[in-house]
């Protein structure tokens, strides 16, 4: 069950910078954008990792990176033993097969003017791995998968009929038709309505635990991941400061951002009393990343060396990494500065 | 959200298709329709129809012959060679309408290929595509066709290319323009994801999404080439061995048709122009109604009034001794929309009071009416949004009964209003300090510029935005900053009661969690009235004093915000709770809501709820509960009622 699906080695993405006419009179160098600053990761299968972060974090960049929609500017995306970002041509056809992603917003991924069986079976015929019978069976097994059932009901109506849950399932079928060894749902639910999400994530999960497909999820919400997830990666400015196991990181986060973050997030219960640590200020621009640390000009406990040592990964528990110099100094817990 | 989205629930479909129906019921559309099929008519049984053959040789031609007017042999007179003009006429629809036919094929196949690679293909390619596009659009076209015709020689088919091959740049704009807008859609990027090649995208995706547009396209650009060939042979470079309209025109004036006072020969060709090119523009009108309903906008060209209230309403009675009279209280309030099959009521009989310094969560999912019941008490739906009953009392006045003027003066100065989508309501080309002055002076003109902008700047400080950035233009503001604007804007005549509706959406946690506690603080120190539009019961949790839950158009239950989410008496409330995730109690299993929210055309006849409610029962199919008292608040349940004898 956990063999190692998906390995991402000391991942960079960096996109050429925008040059202002101004840059180009004062001949300033152009400014790369690094989305995403060297991040790592493993997935077996079955798992469900949750890549968590507000926007500008990088972490839809790492989606299209393992998918291979974009090349790495360094580092490597391992999938089953081969690598994503050297492939091309065939190569990355066969790779599109065993990779499908599920996209944020069910009104739009959809063509309005296919039908559903069309739809789902678009990506077998684009692969040309079945016709006829077996296509038919093999549509009509992703749709069941997916919780389109019976499948009469859905095979001809159009998107435009169907509620945002179901074009959802729908996204979620054409996914499965090609029997992927790994998804990335990319804000899977947040267009969706409430009651509708807890279903959506549910078939996701039991995806991952019957089939033993690996699911990278990628949302802005620590709460929609809390219950499915396996593992936690906290993204800030396209550097992962937080890692572990999802029941650790929730009850005990060790980095400032990370705990800020969970105190932020609404909790359905009004008698429960926190308090929040409201940041300061927005994610700063990546193309002006902060010195050394760079979480240290919003952090609530930022010292003297912030400003100029960059802090690395180090373990705060089993299989749980934080990357911040209070815990590198040894400190037990990050908790006594905060309060 | 919801204003949006029940629009968009009358209208499904807002992609380019042709609507049969939609074009069926456009009258204009059915008349330029049987104007062009009694032409093409006439063009393909014109020997049949034709009293006489007009290729054929005249013998025995007399004086008398000549312009002779209309009469029973000659219905429409005779011409300058003593033929008849009908006959003329009826074969002349065959080569106008082949001309047009033909080049507007050329014209077209050129057109969507050029428009269709130049919008795929977005390199130096597809841009030079362009450019020689803009080029061919600027020359003048008849006078280049003249020359080319002069040049090349006036026969019908060199007429058909050299229209053909200038008509096609509105045929290449329009379709380069829907295919730069396809291929950035999310299904087509989807069917990339999963390997589709080029051939594929256009094939399937694209393609489909041009044609209806091209159709539409084609029609007027027929009756343009239809213009363009009359033109020509009007100006003597028509074939000469053919008769058209055009031909039967130029003749008929260099043959002193004038001097002869033979109006029927000039008029006749001239009406048969009218007429074809007329019933194709309207044809043209109408299919591109039908493809784009946006254009439309039938909505919009009645605006009518956001009333349709009979008579007063009595206000409601006071509230008991010793509590304090609230300053907003809504009253069975019931709003209808228009919509193709009749009024659709988003709204059905909502009521609820608003304390000053209170808090106010109205949630609920999409299209249960809770952007629209506040919209409706701020008097500001959209076209075809209307109040048709109930009450909304501010501080002892009926809002759904005052005029424009009295509206005017109570909104913001009142009562106003955090929009979802602060880009959308901040004007992008006026600073944002200028906007909050405006308003100011809008509604206390004694306040000076200088005053107004001294305000201003307050309120920017006050909502977390240094007040030196009120020189500044929204697009310079981040989403966070906007919001905070949008709500500095809002405080500006110091309203008793604010509406946000959704102000955190699309923001990030961390922007959500300043911009709550700011309102919050708001609440605290101006003592306002707060109403909170949103669908996260976590945000409710976090800052609501008392909260409403809406389904269906209808509050299923009130209460205030610790009993509701401790005993939650709707079973909608109950389920709502459980598939809320609580990052807290990460174990807990979560349960979605079997089915989906009812749309506004097809609520269920009894409780809104019924169908996906695990405890339904007969009479909820059948009845409409009503509210119910119930752990000291209300719910609209028959399990509340006591005479049912169930558990």
């Amino acid at each position: 069950m956990n063999a190692k699906l998906l390995s991402v080695e000391s991942l960079v993405k960096e996109f050429p910078g925008q040059r202002s006419f101004a840059d180009w009179v004062a001949r300033r160098p152009v400014r790369p954008v690094r989305a995403v600053d060297d991040i790592s990761f493993e997935l077996g299968s079955g798992e469900v990792v949750a890549l968590v972060g507000e926007s500008g974090c990088g972490k839809t960049t790492t989606g299209n990176l393992l998918m291979g929609l974009l090349k790495p500017s360094r580092g490597r995306v391992v999938l089953d033993g081969e690598e994503v970002g050297a492939m091309s041509g065939r190569d990355l056809l066969r790779l599109r097969r065993r990779v499908q992603m599920v996209f944020q917003d069910p009104y739009e991924s959809l063509n309005p003017r296919m039908r559903v069986g069309d739809i789902v079976a678009e990506p077998l015929r684009v692969h040309k791995v079945a016709k006829g019978a077996e296509l038919r069976s093999r549509v009509e097994a992703a749709l069941v998968s997916a919780g389109l059932a019976p499948v009469e009901a859905y095979l001809r109506r159009y998107p435009f009929e169907l509620s945002g849950g179901q074009r959802q399932r729908v996204v979620i079928a054409a996914g499965l038709a090609l029997e992927p060894t790994l998804l990335i749902a990319d804000e899977p639910v947040s267009m969706l309505d409430v009651s509708i999400r807890a279903d959506i994530l549910n078939l996701l999960a039991g995806l991952a635990r019957d089939r033993g497909i690996g699911v990278v999820m990628i949302t802005h919400d620590l709460s929609t991941v809390a219950a499915y997830a396996d593992r936690i990666a906290v993204m800030y400015l396209g550097r992962i400061v937080e890692y572990g196991p999802t029941r650790d990181v929730l009850a005990n986060p060790r980095h400032p951002y990370a705990q800020a973050l969970l105190s932020v997030v609404p909790i359905p219960d009004p008698s429960v009393r926190r308090r929040p640590v409201i940041l300061g200020g927005e994610t700063p621009d990546p193309s002006r990343i902060p010195s050394g640390c760079r979480f240290h000009p919003r952090c609530p406990v930022a010292f003297d060396r912030c400003p100029t040592v960059d802090p690395a990964l180090v373990n705060v528990g089993p299989g749980h990494e934080a990357a911040c110099l209070l815990l590198e100094e040894g400190m037990t817990s990050a908790d006594p500065v905060l309060s | 959200m919801s204003v949006i989205e029940a629009t968009a629930q009358i209208s499904t479909a807002t992609e380019p298709r042709l609507r049969w129906r939609s074009f069926l019921s456009h009258r204009s559309g059915l008349i330029g329709a049987s104007m062009l099929i009694v032409a093409i008519l006439a063009a393909v049984f014109a020997p049949w129809i034709a009293p006489y053959d007009p290729y054929a040789p005249v013998v025995g031609l007399t004086p008398d012959d000549i312009f002779q007017a209309p009469s029973p042999q000659h219905l429409l007179g005779t011409d300058d060679g003593g033929k008849d003009v009908l006959s003329s006429l009826i074969y002349g629809a065959r080569v106008s309408l082949l001309v047009g036919f033909t080049a507007a094929a050329i014209a077209i196949l050129i057109g969507a290929l050029i428009g269709l690679v130049a919008g795929y293909q977005r390199g130096w390619f597809g841009s030079l595509l362009m450019r020689i596009t803009d080029i061919f659009l600027v020359i003048p076209d008849l006078a280049l066709m003249i020359v080319l015709v002069a040049i090349l020689g006036p026969s019908l088919r060199t007429i058909i290319i050299v229209i053909g091959i200038l008509g096609w740049t509105g045929t290449a704009r329009l379709v380069r323009a829907q295919t730069l807008s396809v291929r950035e859609r999310k299904y087509v990027m989807r069917a990339k994801a999963v390997g589709a090649g080029d051939m594929h995208v256009l094939r399937k995706h694209i393609l489909p999404a041009v044609l209806p547009l091209m159709l539409a396209n084609m029609v007027l650009v027929v009756s343009l080439a239809i213009l363009d060939e009359s033109s020509l042979a009007f100006l003597g470079l028509g074939d000469p061995t053919v008769i058209s309209w055009g031909q039967m025109l130029n003749f008929a004036f260099d043959r002193g048709a004038i001097s002869a006072g033979a109006w029927w020969a000039l008029l006749s060709p001239g009406f048969a122009i009218v007429w074809v090119v007329l019933g194709t523009t309207l044809l043209g009108t109408a299919l591109e109604d039908a493809v784009n309903p946006r254009l439309k906008r039938h909505h919009l060209e009645s605006p009518g009034s956001d009333v349709a209230r009979v008579g007063t309403v009595a206000p409601p009675p006071p509230v008991a001794a010793g509590l304090e009279e609230p300053i907003l209280r809504v009253r069975d309030l019931a709003i209808e929309f228009d919509s193709d099959g009749g009024p659709l009521r988003a709204v059905d009989g909502v009521s609820f009071d608003l304390r000053r310094g209170e808090t106010l969560g109205l949630v609920g999912e999409s299209g249960c009416g809770k952007t629209t019941t506040v919209l409706g008490i701020m008097r500001l739906l959209p076209p075809g949004g209307r109040i048709v009953e109930g009450s909304v009392w501010f501080d002892g006045d009926d809002l759904v009964g005052l005029d424009g003027p009295t509206l005017r003066s109570f909104r913001w100065t009142r009562l106003s209003l955090v929009f979802q989508g602060a880009m959308n309501a901040l004007n992008p080309v006026r600073s944002v300090g200028d906007q909050i002055s405006e308003a100011i002076r809008l509604h206390a003109p004694s306040t000076s510029k200088q005053q107004a902008a001294r305000r201003a700047g307050e309120l920017l400080d006050r909502v977390g935005i240094p007040a030196r950035r009120a020189r500044e233009y929204p697009h310079t503001y981040s989403g966070g900053m906007r919001q905070r604007a949008m709500i500095a804007l809002a405080l500006a005549c110091d309203p008793d009661v604010i509406v946000a509706d959704e102000p955190t959406t699309a923001l990030d946690v961390m922007i959500q969690a300043q911009i709550l506690e700011l309102l919050g603080g708001i609440a605290r120190d101006f003592g306002m009235g707060i109403i909170l539009v949103t669908h996260d019961l976590g945000v409710v949790a976090q800052v609501c004093d008392r909260v409403v839950v809406m389904y269906g158009g209808v509050v299923a239950e009130e209460n205030d915000a610790a009993t509701l989410y401790r005993e939650p008496q709707h079973p909608y409330t109950q389920q709502l709770l459980q598939s809320f995730p609580d990052v807290a109690h990460p174990d807990r299993p979560l349960r979605g809501i079997p089915g989906s929210p009812p749309r506004l055309g097809a609520m269920p006849p009894g409780c809104r709820f019924a169908p996906r409610c695990p405890h339904a029962f007969d009479r909820c199919n059948a009845e409409r509960p009503p509210e119910y008292e119930a752990a000291g608040g209300r719910a609209s349940c028959f399990l509340l009622d006591p005479t049912e004898a169930r558990p």
